[in-house]
């Protein structure tokens, strides 16, 4: 068909793609280390959105000061949030830990909302909002700005695990708890710090969103939804599955609202996570895990 | 008798409760608001079947609640049908997506249905607010007419809160009897431990399923009920994703499997914003910081919390005072020692086979990736006998049970069992067929009863469905005794005789592994699979054991053992076969083996060297 | 642990009994009650809160000149939270616990349907906001609209592009909710009806954040203008792409377009668009004294889409004023008000209980809306 509109989509769904890559990142996290998923990862991006708007535009503070101030508060966020929702059910089954997430979810969109109040809000722009035109395709340089964090971010991640030694103990830790602990590795300590550093994903995400997105306490909701779509369209803890699953669905998403129905939009990330359930139960890069007798 | 007595005095307050609310609140304020918890209430008992009782986590009870209001607005309306007509319409067609929607998901673990269920929520809203034609946008259906009993219309608050009332009546105590049922059963049995409730014989993914669509139906007539009450208008915002979670708030706040506790939640949270409006934008986060403290500090709720209060724990005394006797139908009261057939020493003979083969494998294989676990092994298990299968740590005798008893698939090779090719069956149709099976590490429905473990033991020599579970018919309730009696028989002949009432995992590990011991025995089965049975136990309990053992195999039941205790395997086996690195590389009738140098190289000698 | 158990379930029980003892509070004699029942909690809360500062400071001004009939006006928020069964449960609170005289009600159009029953059961007059069409003509006698209904803002928009632009080719899109559905509906019906061609109609759900798809769609049908039924936040994005697009088509939005949230979100991009609003502020001496009052109560601009509740209750208790305290005279008074000066505009009743008739085109210029033109469409109802 027509190539300008199809590329122009296609730069929208990489960016979309891109940013529920970056939540998923979060998911897979947890998921390694505890086994759990953590309903309330969008909230991970909505609170320091909020955070980060109020450093901006009620005290002024310069944009590379802000990301290191939300940066650190959502680090202590993490493991605040993890010794409530996920320390005192540790030992409990899968459903305690899940409801309490959703739990501490939703206690944190409507405290932001006492909090920030419940209008929308706007967060200044580190980029021009004057569209680049690549090769007759326009992008928001903000998109590409998203695309190439959540590359370096991986690639750090990648570094993180495989060249340092902080990074294998928290590997060691998700594998299989009982063995670190023989060897030696604070495992309570890696499981906090394992939040900590999925709730600072969660800060590259809401700062980088929140200009293109309005901080909304809604904001992270749809995004936290879509993103777990993509952990499992990609693999369920699979690193690379995430983000490939992110991206495919970022693309789908804007090609079948465009072809099919824009009405339907939100509902072909659930539909393709069904079919991928009922064909492939175990993603595009998942491993079929046996449980032990 | 006084058990009826009780029930009819329960009965009667309820009656007159109902009878006279209407009379004392006259505010349609309240009245709705009554109602509007009752229509709560019962799309959180259906929410309890699935959460509390199978232990599958749905967020999509709002939208099934949303499938019956819009089902039976929408024949009501447009095709004129009779309101009581929709009430129908509503709970199966809820359903009906359950089922839909559970198939491919309940297969897998509870984070897809989890996931599945909130997507499920999503489309259903973009249907409702998109599909015009049918339900007319996001204007909502208007004028949704009351039900008519003869020529009266129940429009005003107080004359439908008899229908509701009567409604939620009806189905909490069907659900009552749906949790001490069978099928029931196997819903806790799914929660507690699926993999053994497949061991047990309970098809998990189609209990699974029937849990959800049950569920799903139940939360569809609790939107018929909203339809056709209060405001007589639906639009498709009111089922949103935020009312799935209040609804699992209001089910886990009242308490998680407590029927009575769904009740009072629902019955808390939608009266509590009226009196919690002082909190004005805070109210949400009060919820929500209420769902965590929940989870952490009361996990089993308000009905938990009541529970252990003092008050209650005299009154359930009372209760039980005289019901007790009644519950233990046919208790068959021979203390342990005089059962039939029961031997005072040691007497292999006694249970010599008949020679005949009840269980034949033949290159049977299992390779996880490279790994090769079980590499063609050809074995044969005689009727009456009792084998057991050595090897050192990682031969892989684990993974020939777990083979042979259906959890895994094997790669290659045929397992016949009684002349029936069972190889990749699934566990439940194995253990149908006659074979039970133990665990290596336990694996007791440990929030359960004792009692409860071993009725859960009969499931595949019992039938009773979901309708006659619900209903309580004569059927069931004959069949329910005949169970109770032959877990009861389980419970005395193992020597757990009057623990029937503790919860399994409160009991010190020895007997655990007989209770676990009975449940498969309460199967009936022909051949016994039993994983490590004397792994942890003290030397007069494994003395015990081997006592049991002999009894068992006296009643004709086949034993196929995996142990490492040689002295026991030596003491009680008739034939031995011995694996290593997933090969067998003897077999034999225990003296034989244990002469055997090749055995006594790869295994024997380094164990006893090592100990 | 059992401690605290205990102190919960006993807290419980407590709230229970409170609940019960509480309900019904008797009013005082020099008093009139009126009822207010905005979004407190939940997905309207943001507008519900703006709704609370505006009909506060007509309150304010009210009981500030002394009352009614030498009586204070006690307003009972009641909060809806955004739900249809809140709706009907704070209306029944307000008529039959708070025994309020009338209703200050809802600005959700499903809401209004929700209550709309129930309503005309208790016989209490409602202002509403909510400007579903449909809502007036379902023969409820205690309706009054403060706001132009959509098909005086639909009709505007297309007589606009009609007599004034060169356009004939229309793309429409719209919020798929009842609000952006039914404007929608009447804007393709009130083209087809001037000769105007819908050559491409979209919509997308509440809090969708990306309309590449959908600008995409519009560009490709070749439309001229781009008529816009939706949001404070959608209106937003969907601007900033548009430009970002390189603005093929000209954009026309819903009063939400020129509200104060969407332009403070959309900023620069907001530039130039034109949009359909109830009023434009500065227009009348009443909008600016209201427009000074505001600031000088709560030091922000006032928002558009609030100012109805400061009408509203202006409106019911100058009809108070005249009827005394009785529904039916209250309703008569209402229906029989005509250019009163209000802050959204001239009110004259119909009798089927709208207030509002007349709508401005604006366009945008550095973030403030600058009038284009009237439209009234008052003589076609």
């Amino acid at each position: 068909m027509d190539w300008s509109t199809n590329l122009q989509m296609v730069a929208a769904g990489l960016a979309m793609g891109s940013i529920y890559a970056l939540v998923a990142l979060g998911f897979v996290l947890i998921f390694n280390a505890v086994n759990v998923v953590n309903f309330a990862q969008g909230e991970f991006a909505m609170v320091p959105a909020f955070v980060a708007v109020w450093l901006m535009n009620s005290l002024n503070t310069p944009f590379a000061l802000t990301c290191v101030i939300t940066v650190v508060f959502m680090g202590i966020f993490g493991i605040v949030f993890q010794r409530i929702a996920y320390y005192p059910l540790r030992h409990r089954s899968f459903l305690p830990v899940v409801i309490s997430t959703i739990g501490v979810g939703i206690f944190l969109k409507n405290g932001a909302q006492l909090i920030f109040g419940a209008e929308p809000l706007s967060m200044p722009r580190p980029t021009s909002p004057t569209a680049l035109n690549i090769f007759g395709v326009f992008v928001d340089p903000q998109y590409i700005v998203i695309i190439l964090c959540t590359l370096i971010l991986l690639g750090f991640q990648y570094f993180f695990f495989e060249k340092t030694i902080l990074g294998k103990k928290m590997l060691a830790t998700a594998q299989d708890k009982q063995m670190a602990r023989l060897l030696g590795i604070p495992v309570a300590q890696m499981i906090a710090i394992t939040f900590a550093y999925s709730s600072i994903l969660g800060a590259a995400a809401g700062i980088l969103v929140g200009p293109i997105f309005f901080v909304t306490k809604d904001m992270g909701a749809m995004i936290g939804l879509k993103a777990f779509c993509s952990t499992i369209v990609g693999g369920f803890g699979s690193i690379p599955g995430a983000i490939l699953g992110g991206i495919f669905l970022g693309v789908i998403e804007v090609f079948a609202s465009y072809y099919i129905s824009t009405a339907y939009r939100d509902a072909f990330a659930f539909i393709i996570l069904i079919l991928v359930l009922l064909l492939r139960p175990q993603g595009f890069f998942g491993e079929k895990i046996a449980e032990k007798a | 008798m006084k058990t009826i007595m009780k029930n009819l005095l329960i009965l009667a307050a309820v009656v007159v409760t109902v009878l006279l609310l209407p009379r004392f609140v006259t505010s349609n304020y309240w009245l709705n608001l009554i109602n509007l918890s009752i229509s709560f209430s019962i799309a959180c008992l259906g929410l309890n079947i699935v959460l509390g009782f199978a232990g599958q986590l749905s967020l999509a009870q709002a939208a099934f609640w949303g499938v019956g209001a819009y089902t039976s607005a929408i024949l009501t309306t447009q095709l004129g049908l009779p309101v009581w007509a929709g009430m129908f319409a509503a709970f199966f067609m809820a359903a009906l997506c359950g089922v839909l929607l559970g198939i491919p998901t309940l297969k897998l673990s509870g984070h897809y249905l989890a996931m599945a269920t909130i997507g499920f929520g999503i489309i259903l809203q973009l249907i409702l607010v998109n599909e015009i034609w049918l339900t007319k946008g996001s204007d909502g259906i208007t004028t949704i007419p009351s039900p008519w009993i003869g020529s009266l219309e129940l429009k005003d608050p107080g004359a439908f809160f008899y229908v509701a009332a009567v409604s939620l009546i009806l189905l909490s105590w069907g659900t009552i009897h749906l949790k001490n049922s069978r099928v029931g059963r196997a819903f806790m049995a799914i929660r507690e431990n699926e993999m053994a409730a497949g061991a047990m014989g309970v098809d998990t993914t189609y209990y699974k399923v029937m849990a959800f669509a049950l569920s799903a139906g139940y939360g569809g007539f609790g939107g018929w009920m909203f339809a056709h009450s209060g405001s007589h208008y639906i639009s498709p915002d009111t089922f949103s994703f935020e009312q799935s979670v209040i609804l699992l708030v209001m089910t886990v706040l009242g308490g998680n499997g407590s029927v009575i506790g769904s009740i009072v939640g629902a019955t808390l949270l939608t009266m509590l914003p009226e009196v919690l409006r002082f909190l004005k934008d805070s109210y949400m986060m009060v919820y929500a910081a209420g769902i965590v403290a929940i989870m952490i500090f009361m996990p089993s709720g308000i009905a938990g919390l009541v529970k252990s209060m003092p008050l209650t724990l005299r009154l359930r005394t009372w209760w039980n005072a005289d019901s007790r006797g009644g519950r233990q139908v046919g208790g068959g009261a021979s203390p342990r020692g005089t059962y039939p057939g029961k031997k005072a020493a040691f007497q292999p003979e006694d249970c010599a086979g008949s020679g005949e083969v009840l269980l034949t494998v033949k290159g049977l294989a299992k390779h996880f990736g490279g790994l090769k676990a079980v590499d063609g092994v050809d074995m044969e298990v005689r009727r009456g006998e009792i084998q057991a299968l050595i090897g050192p740590n990682g031969s892989g005798k684990t993974t020939i049970l777990n083979m042979l008893s259906g959890l895994y698939v094997p790669t290659a090779g045929e397992i016949i069992l009684g002349g029936a090719a069972i190889a990749g069956k699934k566990p439940h149709a194995i253990t149908s067929l006659g074979m039970a099976r133990t665990f290596q590490n336990i694996r007791l429905f440990g929030e359960l009863t004792v009692l409860e473990n071993v009725l859960i033991g009969r499931h595949c020599h019992s039938r009773a469905g979901l309708l006659a579970s619900i209903l309580h018919l004569p059927s069931q309730k004959a069949e329910e005794a005949g169970i109770r009696a032959k877990a009861l028989e389980m419970l005395e002949f193992v020597g757990l005789k009057g623990k029937e009432d503790a919860q399994a995992n409160s009991l010190p590990y020895g007997q655990q592994r007989l209770l676990e011991l009975a449940r498969a025995l309460a199967s009936d089965p022909q051949l016994l699979l039993l994983d490590e049975p004397a792994a942890g136990l003290n030397a007069a309990e494994t003395e015990a054991l081997v006592d049991l053992l002999f009894q068992i195999c006296t009643r004709g039941i086949t034993i196929l053992l995996v142990e490492h205790d040689m002295n026991l395997v030596m003491n009680v086996s008739d034939h031995i076969t011995v694996l290593n690195f997933g090969r067998k590389i003897a077999e034999g009738p225990a003296e034989e083996i244990e002469k055997n140098r090749e055995v006594v190289d790869a295994y024997l000698g380094t164990e006893v060297g090592n100990a | 642990m059992v401690n605290l158990r205990r102190i919960l379930s006993v807290t419980f029980l407590c709230l229970m009994v409170v609940a019960v003892v509480c309900s019904g509070s008797a009013t005082a004699a020099d008093e009139i009650r009126i009822g207010f029942t905005p979004p407190i909690t939940g997905v309207h809360a943001a507008g519900g809160s703006l709704q609370l500062k505006a009909i506060k400071l007509a309150l304010k001004e009210i009981n500030g000149a002394g009352g009614v009939n030498g009586k204070k006006i006690d307003l009972r928020v009641i909060d809806n939270q955004s739900t249809n069964p809140g709706a009907l449960a704070a209306l029944q609170k307000a008529v039959e616990q708070e025994k309020v005289l009338a209703l200050m009600g809802y600005l959700y159009s499903t809401q209004v349907f929700a209550t709309a029953d129930a309503i005309k059961n208790y016989g209490i007059p409602t202002i509403i906001g909510a400007t579903n069409v449909n809502i007036t003509k379902q023969g409820n006698p205690w309706l009054f609209r403060v706001r132009p209904d959509d098909s005086i803002a639909a009709g505007a928009m297309v007589k606009y592009i009609k007599e004034d632009t060169k356009f004939t080719k229309i793309g429409i899109l719209h919020d798929s909710d009842a609000f952006g559905t039914g404007g929608a509906d009447l804007v393709e019906k009130g083209a087809k009806e001037l000769g105007l061609t819908v050559v491409k109609r979209e919509k997308s759900s509440t809090g969708a954040k990306d309309f590449t798809a959908e600008l995409l769609a519009m560009k490709n049908a070749g439309a001229q203008i781009l008529v816009f039924y939706g949001h404070q936040e959608a209106t937003a994005v969907l601007q900033r792409q548009l430009r970002q697009l390189g603005s093929p088509f000209k954009f026309l939005g819903s009063p939400s377009s020129a509200s104060k949230d969407a332009l403070n979100l959309a900023k620069e991009a907001s530039e130039g668009i034109w949009a359909v609003v109830d009023f434009v502020p500065g227009q009348s001496a009443e909008n600016k004294r209201y427009a000074e009052a505001y600031k000088k109560e709560y030091n922000e601009n006032y928002d558009s889409l609030a100012v109805w509740t400061y009408d509203g209750l202006k409106i019911l208790v100058e009809a108070i004023k005249k009827a005394g305290e009785d529904r039916g005279k209250i309703r008569t008074a209402i229906l029989a008000m005509q250019g009163y000066k209000g802050v959204q505009g001239n009110f004259s009743f119909t009798p089927n209980g709208d207030g509002l008739s007349e709508v401005s085109i604006v366009q945008i210029e550095k973030g403030e809306p600058k009038l284009l033109k009237i439209v009234n469409l008052g003589a076609k109802k």
